[in-house]
């Protein structure tokens, strides 16, 4: 398998909120030579990680998107427009770029639907469900090597940041 | 016809929050409001878990200032155990506390201030960020990155993980320290001393820059609270409250942390989530008052290191005959003082040999039904409260956040800038990047809130008397 780092990030105390990360931990049990790291936000110093690795797998829980969704974050740099203490999948890759020159060369957010985000550690069924398929289809993609532009599912769409 | 103008949420802060503008007929300001959206309840949530537990739950609530929650949290745990930590415990946990204010203080610097004070206001909002801040100066950005790197390596290091860790618990901490991962951070020391003074020294060559600007921000008397050291020295951890008025006069001093609640009182407001804390004796909101790095800065005699110290007295220098500095843009000097400090502070704890001892916990079972913490946050002083049965059980739980304690003083710096800055009906950007720079001083956190893809657009409008919506803005 060709090293990857895989980022669960969220909030674990709000719900669905914290898919990415529950995500990120079973992934890490079944695959235990991955290199996984957990965060509640992303923060610049991870760009300097993220330089060290040549794939890098962004989960993340969405509001936005009703099932699972994968794309991939862009070939070249993006201009955006970072908005608080933490930065955004796309932001913090180019973050690694701005800062070093060179960051991983292929990166993939997936956004795994929540539904509810109130105070507690509950994660509703769709979104309990949306996380297995994601270890799945994520496993799958890292173990077989080839690019991610190749194993994706149909037309990635860039998110926004 | 009177208008509202509205900015929400505030860019480059945590959490949900927006800002209301009140104008009159003739376009004059007549009130402003911060508004937190985001209700907190996570002493709700808290109730009925097992006061071991406080310690790992409360520093999931923010995934800005963890490390903050768990000392505190473990502190409140102290207390019901009713036990004396081991030195070495303590030593530890303040290492803890030392990195949160490096990491903190780092990003709020460099990442979040420095593009506003390097590029100036009325810079194209879509370069002025980190990345117009590389172009600008690419090592001055990649130094702040690493110096906040470093605060987060002692968290892991001590923690084993960077944030949420469960590291510190009540009678001490888990883990003793190791001479192998003393080095590694000892050996980060100098690099950090270095942006720490850079950072001081570039706030200090762009401050004639904006000398027309400082006066508006936030420049008000007001009461400041913190905790400073039994012989008056720069607090983080541990100590008393002390309360200065903006004439730089001590009015309460050496008060115990557990009479908090005798001394402050929470106010709310229909139209925000977050409370509005007041010194008690002044009533409400005359009792406004002002936490974190600005407030800890004024009220302290003087700081135990001597690079810090040496700007401790320049600072101090700059208040004149109030000999209270009272402007909140100076929120920004105190916390590169602070950074400094930290750095500083941390190279002692570090070289101290008794910070490798392995006794690091002391054990007993509940022995009061009524805890306090208390520390020093990044934003400022933090309270802990937990009331508990028997068995340890959490009945009722009490949590006064830094960002709470310094709301009516960015809702009063909020109504300055725009009184200065707005001007009938034309909102620039140039005037919302000034209402924002101004609740950025404070360095708020909501992190409380969730961060879901697809929430946090920067949203501005513009209502009448009767709200209808007259203009709008999206970012």
């Amino acid at each position: 398998m060709i090293p990857a780092l895989v980022i669960g990030f969220g909030n674990t105390l709000r719900g669905d909120d914290g898919a990415g990360i529950l995500a990120a931990e079973q992934l890490a049990a079944r695959l235990p030579d991955l290199a996984v790291d957990t965060m509640q936000g992303l923060q610049p110093e991870l760009a300097e990680r993220l330089r060290g690795f040549g794939r890098v797998v962004f989960l993340d829980a969405s509001l936005r998107n009703p099932h699972l969704a994968f794309s991939l974050l862009g070939g070249s740099p993006r201009r955006t427009r970072p908005g608080s203490h933490s930065l955004s999948p796309a932001e913090i890759m180019d973050l690694c770029f701005s800062l070093y020159e060179r960051r991983p060369e292929e990166a993939m957010l997936v956004e795994i639907p929540a539904y509810e985000c109130g105070i507690g550690t509950a994660i509703t069924e769709p979104t309990r469900s949306a996380i297995t398929a994601c270890v799945e289809a994520v496993a799958r993609i890292l173990c077989n090597d080839q690019a991610f532009s190749a194993t994706l599912p149909s037309n990635p769409v860039e998110p926004a940041a | 016809m009177s208008k509202t103008v509205t900015i929400a949420p505030v860019t480059r802060i945590e959490g949900h929050a927006k800002i209301t503008i009140h104008l009159d007929d003739k376009g004059t300001v007549t009130d402003a409001r911060f508004h937190v959206n985001e209700f907190r309840g996570f002493e709700k949530f808290c109730e009925g878990r097992l006061m071991w537990e406080m310690a790992g739950i409360t520093s999931r609530i923010c995934g800005i200032c963890p490390t903050s929650h768990l000392i505190t949290s473990a502190k409140a745990g102290d207390d019901i155990l009713a036990v004396a930590i081991p030195p070495t415990a303590e030593k530890l946990r303040r290492l803890i506390t030392l990195a949160q204010w490096i990491q903190s203080h780092a990003l709020s610097f460099f990442h979040l201030s420095s593009p506003d004070f390097l590029l100036g206001f009325d810079s194209d909002p879509a370069t002025r960020n980190i990345f117009g801040l590389i172009a600008k100066d690419k090592e001055f950005a990649r130094r702040g990155i690493r110096l906040r790197k470093f605060g987060q390596e002692i968290i892991e290091v001590l923690g084993s993980r960077r944030i949420h860790t469960p590291w510190a618990v009540a009678g001490g901490v888990r883990e003793p320290f190791e001479v192998s991962k003393r080095d590694y951070l000892l050996a980060w020391i100098p690099e950090a001393r270095e942006t720490a003074l850079l950072a001081l020294k570039t706030l200090k060559s762009i401050h004639e820059n904006f000398s027309t600007d400082i006066p508006n921000y936030g420049n008000f008397r007001s009461l400041f609270v913190g905790l400073v050291a039994p012989d008056g020295a720069l607090e983080y951890y541990d100590g008393t409250i002390r309360i200065m008025d903006g004439g730089g006069n001590i009015i309460a001093d050496k008060i115990d942390p557990h009479s908090y609640s005798d001394q402050f009182g929470e106010a709310t407001e229909d139209w925000s989530y977050l409370k509005f804390p007041y010194y008690k004796p002044l009533g409400y909101p005359q009792g406004m008052y002002r936490v974190g790095p600005l407030a800890r800065v004024n009220i302290c005699d003087y700081i135990d290191t001597p690079l810090a110290e040496e700007e401790r007295q320049i600072f101090k220098a700059m208040a004149g005959q109030a000999e209270a500095v009272n402007n909140s843009f100076y929120y920004h000097y105190a916390r590169l003082i602070e950074l400094l400090f930290a750095v500083e502070k941390a190279e002692a704890l570090l070289n101290d040999p008794e910070i490798l001892n392995p006794h690091v916990r002391s054990k007993a079972m509940i022995n009061r039904l009524m805890g306090i913490g208390v520390s020093e946050a990044p934003r400022g002083t933090l309270f802990h409260q937990y009331w508990v049965d028997e068995n340890g059980v959490l009945q009722k739980v009490n949590l006064i956040i830094a960002t709470a304690q310094n709301n009516l003083a960015m809702n009063r710096t909020v109504r300055q800038l725009a009184m200065r800055y707005i001007d009938g009906n034309k909102i620039t950007d140039g005037i919302l990047n000034r209402i924002e720079a101004g609740i950025r001083c404070f360095d708020p956190c909501l992190s409380c809130s969730t961060h879901a893809a697809g929430q946090m657009p920067l949203h501005v409008q513009l209502f009448d008397a009767d709200h209808r919506l007259l203009d709008e803005i999206r970012r």
